[in-house]
């Protein structure tokens, strides 16, 4: 399986290698991400070990410039005061604090955080980092979570500009879908195309029995249809909606594609998945039945990992973060009951070619990134054409690396200094 | 439950009464033989404690059994008489004494008990509860006060509280009441609402524990030693103050004359609001539509602790040196204002607990052999909890609230979550002195904590019944030489952990441990050598193992998660120490110790609280060094000024190299964060005798505690300016007591935190500020 694998990887490699010679004719208008001159970078790590750990955020403002980024006595310590868990957006971050009895917006600078302002719940309530969100416009946020009794699905719909409470209310989506319970978060989305948002639940985050889409129609905030993805599998990002990963992403054409996973036969343990792609098309309110992405590739390659984060490239492409020992060469203890899942160097980056299921791995010099370790991490994302791919080796600083979508070109990066933990990256509007 | 407590203790009071009517009273004086009074004179039943000093006058009178009597008399510079004669009513007796004539004057200095321990070869503090027990202080107090303790409190009465033993924290300590593990009275039972008229002293051994504790504890060990007194006494006191703060305490003891039956009863009441001044805490301003900082009063605090013990049994019998059963109740209502960070804030949640325990004890001296003691114990206590969590609101510190979709303290469905732990403890110990100058020792202990666990409300608790165990068998042999001038303790400790694990809401971790039999050894040595009087020095090691406890494994039901991840933690420990006494005069006395620790500690069991959540789990840090010196200075002039200040300075490193992803940590050997490091206390105390009228006193005390300064996350990483720390903190506090008719009354009234200043528990936590108490004791024997 291993020998197919590579050739494919090898012709996949050469077909980049191929079609690069024409990419400056391609439209600009299939790159994925958003487009902002004006950004920095925030790099998020972690220190210590089991004796507490320290959340430290630092401002740079370039990923790309190859400098060792250190945290000696700079950057912000956030420790008690955010989550890595966070909304960002624009100039600022936005969350629902520990107390979850407001809704909070930040700036992270070198030297301490802002606050700029916060806004008490009137009705609804959220749990720090068990909710999910969607940008209606660059000031409507619209954030949902299940209740308690895992009953219902609350939601608050916020002016993120004046930090103002627009409308609040609920949906019973268990007795909608004839179901007992609803998962922690759910995932949301909106679909700026016919302005719905699309809500993500299932019954439960380890039942493998499939998963349902609530379309919603964002000015009047009334269900228009449920759709049940059917097959034995749960949507990624349960638990803490996309405070930290991209659980999903839309392409230029407003298609949806959601990450959603299975579990492994053998395991008894739930945490070894396989991953699947489903797509709910422009316009469409049900699954696409003729899609299942990173099933299996041409070469009949099946099973391919665990997805971890996705987000749309461009060019027909997404990015896939992926969880998968076989695939880095894991060596398995003995003693590991997760055998080689879990906190192993078990992750690495890939591009999925929509249409084809052909995965890539991301090289540079001709060699893969160096794999990763840990399962909730966002390392990466799209911004100005070009894929930001962060990395924690397991023998050297964590690096950052520059894919060039339009030259299709992989830059080694700026470093960070050896000792952190290393979980996130993002941009942020300004300098 | 309550009234039927109180019916008990009514009744015990009856039993007290009516055996008190065999009793005669035989007064008279005592006087010189030319017929001078002799103020001062002790006249004591023999072979009892049970005794009377005369007045100004020479006059006397004490209770005593009806029958055989015999009252001995002694006096300075008088020659002791003793007379036995019988009497079945109350009498007249008279005694004269005569002058020493052919002694010149000979002062002897006895060690006390808490001198004796203190020149053990174990680093050991030793407090004298006594000279507390008329305050309002609790027995954390009073160990929070000594050289190398820290102890951190949550808040108010009631609030959670952990010990810091030279660096090593929670139940890396393990607590004993004679012996006996604490945590048979009831898992809620601590340090801070066990009453003061009930103990004689408390030892506290740091790092190296002996084996006759029979324990797996790792960083220490207190052990609250119980009064001791053969004499009939009632032991009451009532007080009250700030917060809306009452206590009362009850303790009694009779002797049945014919059996010499004793039967001691006890009775403890404590209550608070604890309803102290929060300051600048944030609340929502809607005319100014923004969060504004200001003071507000905690609205849901209160906390109710009902507690009763009764003892029954024989003292110094031919068959036992003393044998007891008792039965204890212990009933605590308790409600919870935040998490473990102010600003979340609850305002419906409670815990309740209740405890019933029985118990027996047996000591028989010269057991087949001479200098052959055994010491049996056996208990067994129902233990229940319940966390109540019902209530959809969301509260601030106005104590309004908004109705929610939620519980308060998870955030999940409504919760009355029940935990049923049985408690079974078992200690035998062995303990053979032979040659006068060696002690071997041998103990086993068997700890067995049943947990069952459900809730009434929540469909998606997964309900367990788990069952921890532990055998521990120690073997110790200590001898002294060069007329005891050099002492040496050597040990050995086998810990034997039996795990049945039923529970499934923690299976998915990497490392979840399931039923299983694992067998971990431990060993120490002791030595202290007398050089002179004023300089002394002490060494002892331990490799020591400690068992994580269920609460550790198995969560709370709540705020801790279940982590069957855990486990035992093993840790070597250094003490090194020089210490001395130097007396000046017969008025002036000192006492210094230095004292210097290394702990080496791996798979350290450490409690990891989410700031953001508030919730917590036990983890092991898989290698922490501690290392600290301490210093203690005192002066003693005569029994009038006591003057004691104590110094600790304690740093705990992260050893970890590598971080769990398997890379270098960018902390390793870094100061871990959120611990005092820097602390002090001072304590003076004045005693004064005669103030309005003879053999009344008054003692008046002021302690000074000082923490330095601390960073709650790793220091060196982050700007300065972004960094969160907990402040420096001065607490000064003041009490006086008037005590009179040899201490039968005696009222105090004390302040404590008199500049009001904001102190902080570990994690920011504010603790109450300036408090007013007042309290009243009888004390009749």
């Amino acid at each position: 399986m291993r020998h197919f694998k590579l050739s494919w990887m090898m012709l996949a490699i050469a077909a980049i290698s191929f079609t690069s010679c024409s990419s400056d004719d391609e439209p600009d208008s299939d790159i994925g991400g958003e487009n902002i001159k004006d950004v920095h970078f925030d790099v998020w790590v972690t220190a210590g070990t089991s004796n507490g750990t320290a959340y430290l955020v630092k401002n740079v403002n370039s990923l790309e410039d190859p400098q060792t980024i250190t945290f000696d006595n700079s950057g912000c310590d956030i420790t008690g005061k955010l989550d890595q868990e966070i909304i960002v957006k624009g100039k600022y971050y936005y969350e629902v604090p520990p107390t979850g009895d407001c809704f909070g917006k930040y700036q992270i600078t070198n030297t301490g955080l802002v606050t700029i302002a916060r806004r008490p719940f009137e009705k609804n309530t959220y749990r720090a980092y068990r909710y999910c969100h969607a940008w209606i416009d660059d000031n409507t946020l619209v954030i949902m979570s299940s209740d308690g009794d895992k009953k219902k699905a609350l939601w608050t719909k916020l002016d993120a500009a004046n930090m103002t409470i627009i409308e609040e209310g609920e949906f019973n989506f268990t007795e909608l879908s004839g179901i007992s319970a609803l998962t922690t978060s759910g995932l949301l989305g909106y679909r700026e195309s016919d302005g719905k948002l699309i809500y993500f639940y299932a019954r439960s985050a380890f039942a493998f029995d499939g998963f349902y889409a609530a379309f919603i129609d964002a000015k009047t905030m009334t269900v228009d249809k449920i759709a049940h993805m059917e097959k034995d599998v749960v949507m990624a990002g349960t638990s803490y909606g996309e405070l930290l990963q991209h659980k999903m992403a839309f392409d230029n054409n407003d298609n949806l594609y959601i990450a959603a996973n299975f579990h492994i036969d053998s395991f008894s343990s739930t945490t070894q998945q396989y991953g699947r792609i489903f797509r709910i098309n422009r316009g469409e309110m049900d699954f696409d039945p003729s899609y299942e992405g990173f099933k299996t590739d041409p070469s009949g390659v099946a099973d391919r990992g665990k997805i971890l984060t996705i987000d749309y490239m461009g060019m027909g492409s997404l990015v896939l973060c992926i969880q998968d020992p076989e695939h880095c060469g894991v060596v398995i203890d003995p003693n590991d009951k997760n055998h080689g899942w879990g906190n192993n160097y078990n992750v690495y980056y890939c591009m999925l070619d929509i249409n084809s299921d052909i995965s890539t791995e991301f090289l540079y010099d001709g060699k893969h990134l160096p794999y990763s370790q840990g399962t909730f991490a966002q390392r990466s994302f799209v911004l100005n054409g070009k894929v930001y791919i962060g990395t924690n080796p397991a023998n050297s600083e964590p690096t950052i690396y520059v894919y060039d979508i339009r030259s299709r070109t992989m830059n080694m990066g700026a470093k960070i200094q050896e000792g952190f933990g290393f979980d996130r990256i993002t941009y942020v509007q300004g300098n | 439950m309550s009234l039927r407590l109180i019916s008990i203790l009514i009744s015990l009071l009856i039993i007290v009464t009516v055996s008190a009517r065999d009793l005669i009273t035989i007064s008279g004086r005592v006087t010189t033989i030319d017929g001078s009074p002799v103020e001062a004179a002790i006249v004591r039943l023999d072979s009892t404690d049970t005794l009377s000093r005369t007045d100004s006058i020479g006059r006397y009178s004490i209770r005593v059994p009806a029958g055989q009597v015999s009252l001995s008399v002694s006096m300075t510079g008088f020659n002791p008489i003793s007379r036995t004669f019988t009497l079945f009513s109350s009498s007249t007796v008279n005694f004269q004494l005569a002058p020493v004539n052919a002694l010149s004057e000979v002062t002897a200095y006895g060690k006390t008990k808490l001198r004796q321990l203190r020149e053990s070869e174990f680093s050991v503090n030793s407090v004298d509860v006594a000279a507390a027990v008329n305050t309002t202080a609790t027995l954390s107090d009073l160990v929070g006060r000594t050289a190398g303790v820290r102890i951190r409190t949550t808040g108010g009465l009631g609030s959670d509280f952990d010990v810091t033993l030279n660096g090593l924290t929670g139940s890396a300590i393990r607590y004993f009441i004679d012996g006996i593990p604490m945590e048979s009275r009831g898992s809620d039972v601590s340090l801070d609402n066990l009453p003061l008229n009930q103990i004689e002293r408390i030892d506290i051994y740091k790092g190296v524990v002996p084996a006759f504790l029979g324990t797996d504890a790792m960083g220490g060990a207190i052990n609250i030693i119980t009064r001791a007194q053969k004499r009939r006494y009632i032991d009451a006191s009532v007080s009250a103050g700030s917060f809306h703060t009452f206590k009362a305490d009850f303790a009694a003891q009779t002797v049945e004359p014919n059996t010499g039956l004793i039967i001691r009863p006890t009775f403890n009441y404590g209550y608070s609001k604890n309803d102290y001044m929060m300051r600048n805490v944030e609340v929502w301003d809607k005319d100014a539509d923004r969060y504004i900082t200001t003071d507000r009063r905690r609205f849901h605090d209160d906390y109710r602790s009902i507690m009763g013990q009764i003892e029954a049994g024989f003292e110094n019998k031919s068959w036992a040196r003393s044998l007891f059963i008792s039965a204890s109740y212990t009933d605590l209502d308790k409600e919870i204002q935040t998490g473990s960070v102010q600003a979340i804030v609850y305002g419906t949640p409670r815990r309740l607990s209740h405890a019933w325990s029985l118990g027996a004890r047996y000591v028989k001296d010269n057991l087949f052999l001479r200098g052959l003691t055994l010491n049996l114990s056996l208990s067994h206590t129902w233990d229940r909890s319940q966390t109540v969590d019902t209530v959809y609101r969301k509260y601030d510190w106005n104590g309004n609230w908004i109705p929610t979709q939620r519980n308060e303290i998870t955030g999940g469905t409504r919760s009355i979550r029940h935990y049923l732990r049985p408690l079974t403890v078992v200690r035998a110990n062995l303990n053979y002195r032979f040659a006068d100058i060696h002690v071997l020792d041998m103990n086993y202990s068997l700890n067995r904590t049943g947990n069952k666990r459900y809730d009434d409300l929540d469909p998606e608790y997964d309900p367990a019944k788990d069952i921890l165990g532990k055998h521990i068998i120690g073997l110790s042999y200590s001898h002294s030489l060069l007329d005891e001038r050099l002492q040496n303790t050597i040990f050995g400790k086998s810990y034997i952990e039996q795990l049945r694990i039923v529970q499934l809401s923690d299976k998915w971790s990497d490392n979840a441990r399931e039923s299983s039999t694992k067998t971990f050894w431990g060993y120490g040595i002791g030595s202290r050598y007398n050089i002179i009087d004023p300089l002394q020095v002490k060494f002892s090691f331990e490799h020591s193992v400690r068992l994580p406890l269920s609460r550790e494994m198995l969560g709370n039901g709540t705020t801790v998660s279940a982590n069957l991840s855990l486990k035992p933690e093993n840790s070597d420990n250094l003490n090194l120490g020089i210490f001395g006494n130097l007396r000046l005069g017969n008025n002036h006395s000192f006492y210094y110790e230095i004292a210097g620790y290394l702990r080496h500690v791996k798979d350290m069991i450490h409690l990891v609280t989410n700031e953001n959540t508030g919730l917590s789990v036990y983890g092991n840090i898989s290698s922490v060094n501690v290392r600290g010196i301490e210093g203690e200075l005192g002066y003693h002039f005569a029994d009038k000024l006591h003057l004691t200040t104590n110094w600790s300075y304690s740093v705990s490193r992260d050893m970890n190299a590598r971080r769990s992803d398997g890379k270098p940590s960018v902390t390793y050997k870094n100061r871990i964060p959120n611990r005092p490091w820097l602390y002090g206390n001072t304590e003076l105390t004045y005693l004064h005798h005669g103030l309005i009228m003879p053999h009344d006193k008054v003692r008046a005390g002021y302690v000074y505690q000082y923490v330095h300064w601390f960073y709650l996350t790793w220091e060196g990483y982050g700007s300065l300016s972004s960094k969160s720390k907990i402040p420096t903190q001065n607490q000064q506090n003041i009490y006086i007591t008037y005590s009179w008719l040899d201490e039968r009354y005696n009222a105090t009234l004390e302040v404590d935190n008199i500049f009001d200043r904001i102190l902080y528990d570990n994690y920011k936590l504010q603790k109450p500020g300036r408090s007013i108490m007042a309290k009243f004791r009888i004390f009749l024997q």
